[in-house]
């Protein structure tokens, strides 16, 4: 786990790295008389971008109900991303049963690695911290020989946690506002508070199984973008 | 920079596969060693007309000899304790039996595995809470049940207590 979260951040340094050096080496090789000076960079947000995604609406039915929400907004090449969401569990065990339900949210950042496309479709990595609320309960029957079958009947009321992700995706311009996408997850270091000391927490909404560390996850999103200035062309850069 | 995106997308999908399998590491039952008292190393075995344990439905065992035991917790949701009965054949004389008694409490906390595999109780904290034995006739190993999935027989349980007769 340890080794592969070391493995991200390396892949991450790697990159920014690589891309300073490149910026290094153009500003030090491409050495002209008249030096033209760099356009400011700008920060100033121009939209903001809401969506949902269509898969934690297309798996809702007798075992899953969920929701989520997306939003992003600009700010240069970085986004700063917002997911709001909700998800219950029904699930039948091999000698019970087990439900959940809560809400979630995660927010973070992302950077745009796409900065010359003229749409401004995004190829990104980013990170996220997550949160959830929720509540779970658990009805099993212990057996064991000697016994009679023992039910068990047990529950966490209210239940906090957070957990790190690294993400990647894509941001694609449809349309007019119209946008898809989709971020793919790996989530990272779950920790929960506030259960009780008789039922260990299994499914964290947003997260999934408290056990698997890491775990991962997939969001296929289609967005709309509310636009509230006009940016200026990209000028596409040639080698 | 395709490599890095190769790289994250791969370890991405290997994570999708750590699905665990249905190894129970999970037990309710309390692995007994007997020892000599003159040679805690050495095994010993004891002779048993008998051994009870609270609110089960019968005798786990019956004029029985035994070196170790596994012996199973009360599973009753509510039960935080479980008494243990030996009725036992005094050695030096066939005729003479001796009754000792062991009571324990403990912790549990319930843990689903998978959809597969179901839930399991995990029992922590044994503490022994009354007793006929001398403390120095019982030496504590472990306070937790706890399995090894991979194996079997009583090797494959971690040894709780060690009596020594």
């Amino acid at each position: 786990m340890l080794s592969i979260i070391r493995y991200c951040i390396s892949v991450y340094l790697a990159l920014l790295l690589a891309q300073f050096a490149q910026a290094q080496e153009k500003t030090t090789t491409t050495t002209k008389p008249k030096a033209i000076p760099k356009p400011k960079i700008d920060y100033s947000p121009s939209a903001l971008r809401v969506g949902t995604d269509i898969i934690s609406l297309v798996k809702t039915g007798q075992t899953f109900k969920g929701w989520e929400l997306n939003g992003d907004i600009d700010f240069s090449r970085y986004y700063l991303a917002v997911d709001v969401g909700s998800w219950a569990k029904n699930l039948t065990l091999n000698n019970g049963n087990y439900t959940n339900g809560g809400t979630y949210f995660r927010l973070g950042i992302d950077v745009n690695f796409l900065t010359n496309d003229p749409d401004r479709n995004m190829f990104f990595l980013g990170f996220r911290v997550g949160h959830s609320l929720f509540h779970e309960t658990l009805t099993y029957q212990a057996t064991s020989p000697l016994f009679s079958p023992a039910n068990y009947q047990l529950s966490n009321g209210s239940v906090s946690g957070g957990w790190g992700e690294l993400t990647t995706g894509l941001r694609v311009k449809i349309w007019k506002g119209l946008w898809m996408g989709y971020t793919a997850r790996m989530k990272f270091a779950p920790g929960t508070k506030g259960n009780s000391a008789t039922l260990a927490p299994y499914d964290m909404p947003g997260y999934g199984i408290v056990q698997n560390k890491p775990w991962w996850g997939f969001n296929y999103q289609v967005f709309w973008r509310f636009a509230w200035r006009k940016l200026p062309p990209v000028v596409v850069k040639k080698d | 920079m395709k490599f890095a995106v190769l790289m994250f997308v791969s370890l991405v999908l290997a994570s999708c596969f750590n699905e665990g399998d249905c190894l129970i590491s999970a037990t309710n039952y309390v692995h007994f060693q007997f020892k000599k008292k003159t040679n805690i190393t050495t095994d010993t075995t004891v002779a048993f007309t008998s051994i009870t344990v609270s609110n089960s439905n019968s005798a786990l065992i019956q004029d029985s000899l035994a070196s170790e035991l596994l012996i199973p917790l009360d599973i009753g949701m509510d039960a935080t304790s479980t008494t243990f009965v030996f009725h036992i054949i005094n050695p030096n004389d066939s005729s003479v039996t001796a009754t000792d008694t062991l009571q324990v409490n403990y912790t549990k906390q319930s843990k689903v595995i998978s959809r597969d595999c179901g839930a399991f109780t995990f029992y922590h904290n044994l503490k022994i809470i009354r007793t006929n034995l001398s403390s120095a006739q019982i030496k504590i190993i472990s306070t937790d049940l706890i399995k090894d999935p991979t194996s079997s027989g009583p090797s494959a349980y971690a040894i709780n207590y060690q009596i020594l007769y």
